[in-house]
């Protein structure tokens, strides 16, 4: 099996293993952006200031004295961050490499990482004016934006943690082989063609020769059963573990953090032995929910298992997407590893899910999602024969408005009919969600249930939708109703009022 | 014997690029086969040119300093060896300074070097009155009220052999500065203590610059008459990098041919180019320190016998087992079989680069914490290398190595051309003839390397 990282993050490993490696001199060089450069050493820095002292250097402000900007260091491991060249112009970024190139063996004595960071369209410059001192790497790097923006350190570390955690399982000398080269693996980080049915071979001996218990140690055992190895090298990867303090360590509460988070790619969270509390059950549903793809590890003790599925969130339904160990004894508790937005789907069923306020909440929580199966949930959830909580549709009806599309606007339609919604507010919700959405297509559609209507709120809604569809069919079918020969008896002065006043609005409106 | 974490990162040390072959590890050395230094050893004894001048060029870290120590070390117990570094000796400021060496200085630099030879090696103290000609006659080529402090120039200027010798050579420096200060009273600052551009330009028959030539002969030539033959090694000029100052230094001016002694000079790559060679010319000796042959070579004409390929590897080869010994380890402790031989192949015969990949594959055994280097991870470390070429092939540096793959020489001396060389994406062998290659490590990055 051939695993590979992506460049930055096999960097930082790299960097990592150099800073053990020698106690005296390393030049590191980073190629990357120049408007990244801080972010990127101060990822360098975040991984190495647990064991060196961590200390910065700017060409343009202080010149080539590096030497200098190591006397204040109090420790004798210490990294050097130096950048500043992205911020010079061409003739004095030349002489300040000049100035390296020569001053290259003032620096023999240091006993420091040095990381310089290069911006990439320099590189060929750098190396043809200070071939010297570029001759000294031990590394060269390549950070490209979205790695460095990916925050690595933070998955570097967590790829450290689990690798940890697996060492502390059991003596390795004592794990079956094919394991430890998973288990090495996994701390590379990815993996790519580890065939589930291999992984279960490779376990099921462990689990007979250990037999453990502790909660503590299912967690990588998970990672082998759920088929949630490490990330893609596409993929960025957070670890959010209460139990190591890192910039993640508690979960974010805001939806718009937990989502923009979230699809930032195909997360992999690793949730360690956390509490049945409600905020996480809830940050855990919105990242699911903004990433459908997206895995999750739960640790906990074996007492703590029965909660997910019946706890006292039973809207929150994780427990069907667990597999659970039970000592030596495998549990395939679902047909496999099902998409994940489908327990938030099941949900939403009032078989499932008795109660109505869960209901709602859940479908509060899908607002904005986009993906399909969420929002054909969302349209059977405007269905009074399936939901028969008013208030559960009216939030369904709220959701979707939030989305586009045609296929949305035909299943809102048919909650304007009092056959089908019987419950008015619902009918207004839906004509306050058709306008939100503004399709084009459902004029007509809007335009027959106004003369079938004989509510002025309702009417009002639908006037002011088809005002925001816009088209000009919408138009023409509005100025039809301006016609005295055409309007129906009642009511008429009524519609008029409302289209004159909803185009005089719309209209003072685009203007603004 | 497995190789343990603590193994591992000593053989990080002692592969680390930033490692240089010093005066005292002679133990490090390896004669390649057709050693340069050897030869010129065996010329400067037999004294068949008593004003001979050699100029070593090849790629960068093609080990030109190392060969300069090892011939210093070749001739320590028949003659007075004057090594100067001129690198050393230029000013560490922003300024373009290496670029900006003056043919003068560097004649005062073969001047200073010999005084501070003499007192430091020999103790003995050239004549008062000479060392003033010397100082004098070089300030007269200084621009007027330029207010450097002559003593400390003098005393800014590297010896390399010395300064190997002990820790380090800012201490030996820092300690030289330290005795003149203490007998002369002529302690500058720093700043005053470097050359480097300090000179106006000057030609052959100039006065100024005749005066100077004369006062560092009138050196060279007492200690001459000290009894044992002079030998001056000057390192550093190969770092000149800018094509115009070349030229200058080699070609148009004969200044560096000129003074009455028996000098070895390592120069740029550049003069292994028709174009500059032909330029420069008459007034020196060409020692081209070409690469290891490591593999068979595509050029036909380069007709490269198989033994001379397997003796080249040897030596490569012997380059690790040198530094693994100081271990106490083998080659075999150290590395699965084949995976030395993927390192060998793919330097190209650069010492260098050699450095570079063992470094590298030392760094991969500590992460995986292996036993030993397999084959894997020796490739794994190729790769490394070679994503550090690739990250500024160009297509018009392509092409250029195309051609040179197909012709065994560059297309013309153009500066990207140069940059190629000097980079060494490009690399000199000989066998007798010479060609050049373009380096192993791109192979497979694009079509036609």
């Amino acid at each position: 099996m051939k695993t590979t990282l992506a460049p930055w993050a096999e960097s930082l490993e790299t960097i990592s293993t150099l800073a053990d490696a020698n106690d005296k001199l390393s030049l590191v060089f980073v190629t990357g952006p120049g408007d990244v450069a801080e972010t990127g050493l101060r990822q360098v820095g975040d991984l190495l200031e647990d064991r060196r002292e961590v200390l910065w250097h700017r060409l343009d402000e202080s010149g080539t004295d590096l030497a200098g900007s190591l006397q204040d260091a109090t420790s004798e491991q210490t990294v050097l961050l130096v950048h500043g060249l992205e911020a010079l112009e061409q003739e004095r970024r030349r002489n300040v490499e000049r100035g390296l190139n020569l001053g290259r063996d003032a620096l023999t004595d240091l006993r420091s990482v040095v990381v310089f960071w290069i911006p990439t369209e320099e590189l060929d410059d750098f190396r043809r004016i200070a071939p010297d001192l570029f001759h000294w790497r031990s590394h060269l790097a390549t950070a490209v934006h979205d790695e460095i923006e990916a925050d690595l350190v933070t998955r570097w570390r967590y790829l450290k943690w689990i690798s940890a955690h697996i060492q502390q399982i059991a003596d390795p000398g004592d794990l079956n082989p094919e394991w430890r080269f998973w288990a090495s693996e996994v701390s590379r980080g990815v993996m790519d063609d580890f065939t589930p049915a291999k992984r279960l071979a490779a376990l099921l001996p462990w689990q007979a020769k250990t037999g453990w218990r502790d909660y503590d140690r299912p967690i990588p055992l998970w990672l082998t059963l759920a088929n949630a190895g490490p990330p893609s090298s596409k993929c960025v990867s957070a670890a959010l573990d209460i139990e190591y303090p890192n910039d993640l360590g508690k979960p974010p509460m805001s939806v718009a953090a937990c989502r923009n988070w979230a699809r930032r790619g195909d997360l992999l969270l690793m949730v360690d032995d956390i509490t049945h509390a409600k905020p996480w059950y809830q940050w855990l549903m919105i990242c699911r929910t903004a990433n459908p793809r997206m895995r999750f590890l739960v640790g906990c003790s074996q007492s703590s298992v029965a909660p997910w599925g019946a706890g006292p969130y039973p809207s929150y339904d994780f427990k069907g997407d667990m597999w659970e160990v039970y000592g030596e004894d495998v549990i395939h508790q679902s047909k496999g590893l099902r998409d994940l937005a489908d327990s938030l789907i099941r949900s939403l069923d009032p078989e499932f899910e008795p109660s109505g306020q869960a209901r709602r909440e859940v479908v509060a929580n899908l607002r904005g999602s986009r993906d399909p199966r969420c929002v054909d949930a969302l349209v059977r959830s405007l269905d009074p024969k399936f939901e028969e909580d008013k208030s559960v549709r009216s939030e369904a009806a709220r959701a979707l408005g939030m989305l586009e599309g045609g296929r949305l606007a035909k299943s809102l339609l048919r909650s304007l009919d009092p056959d089908f919604e019987p419950e008015r507010e619902n009918r207004i919700r839906a004509a306050i969600s058709l306008g939100q959405l503004g399709e084009a297509k459902v004029a007509d559609e809007l335009f027959g249930f106004l003369h079938e209507t004989d509510d002025p709120d309702l009417q009002e809604e639908i006037v002011a939708a088809l005002v925001r569809v816009g088209s000009s069919r919408s138009a023409f079918l509005l100025r039809t109703l301006l016609d005295p020969r055409i309007l129906h008896p009642e009511g008429t002065d009524h519609v008029r009022m409302l289209i004159l006043e909803h185009y005089a609005h719309h209209s003072v409106a685009r203007q603004k | 014997m497995p190789i343990d974490v603590s193994t591992w990162k000593k053989l990080f040390t002692l592969f680390n690029p930033l490692e240089r072959l010093e005066y005292n590890q002679g133990d490090l050395f390896v004669s390649r086969p057709g050693s340069v230094a050897q030869e010129i050893a065996d010329m400067l004894s037999l004294e068949v040119q008593p004003t001979g001048k050699w100029v070593v060029c090849g790629s960068m870290g093609s080990g030109k300093s190392s060969e300069l120590v090892y011939l210093a070390r070749l001739l320590e117990n028949t003659h007075s060896v004057v090594a100067v570094d001129m690198l050393r000796s230029v000013r560490s400021e922003s300024e373009d300074t290496v670029n900006q060496i003056q043919a003068s200085e560097v004649l005062f630099a073969i001047g200073a070097g010999a005084i501070r030879m003499a007192r430091e090696d020999l103790g003995h103290e050239v004549p008062e009155n000479l060392v003033h000609d010397l100082t004098s006659s070089f300030e007269k080529l200084l621009p007027e009220g330029h207010g450097i402090d002559l003593g400390s120039i003098l005393l800014g200027v590297v010896r390399f052999v010395t300064s190997v010798t002990s820790p380090g050579e800012a201490a030996v420096e820092k300690a030289a500065v330290g005795a003149a200060g203490a007998t002369t009273g002529l302690l500058g600052s720093r700043r005053d203590l470097k050359l480097g551009g300090l000179t106006r330009p000057v030609k052959e028959g100039d006065t100024g610059f005749e005066k100077l030539r004369i006062s560092v002969d009138n050196v060279l030539s007492h200690l001459r008459d000290l009894g044992r033959g002079l030998v001056v090694l000057v390192d550093g000029l190969d770092k000149v990098n800018d094509s115009g100052r070349i030229r200058e230094l080699f070609a148009t001016t004969r200044i560096l041919a000129a003074p009455w002694a028996q000098i070895v000079y390592t120069a740029p790559i550049d003069l292994m180019l028709g174009p500059l060679w032909n330029a420069a010319g008459g007034a020196f000796n060409r020692e081209r320190l070409t690469n290891v042959l490591v593999e068979e070579p595509a050029l036909e004409r380069a007709n490269v016998s198989p033994e001379a390929v397997a003796e080249g590897r040897q030596a490569m080869g012997d380059v690790v087992h040198r530094r693994l010994q100081r271990l106490g380890l083998s080659v075999d402790d150290v590395f699965e079989d084949g995976s030395l031989d993927v390192l060998i192949r793919a330097s190209g015969g650069l010492l260098r680069d050699m450095i570079h990949l063992v470094n590298k594959s030392v760094l991969e055994a500590l992460r995986k914490r292996s036993v030993k280097i397999t084959e894997e991870m020796a490739r794994d470390a190729v790769v490394k290398l070679r994503k550090e070429f690739e990250i500024t092939l160009t297509t018009q540096r392509v092409n250029e190595l195309r051609h040179v793959r197909k012709h065994g020489e560059t297309s013309s001396d153009e500066e990207f051309v140069l940059d190629l060389l000097h980079g060494g994406y490009i690399l000199p062998y000989s066998n007798g003839g010479s060609w050049f290659e373009p380096h192993p490590i791109l192979r497979g990055l694009r079509e036609g390397l």
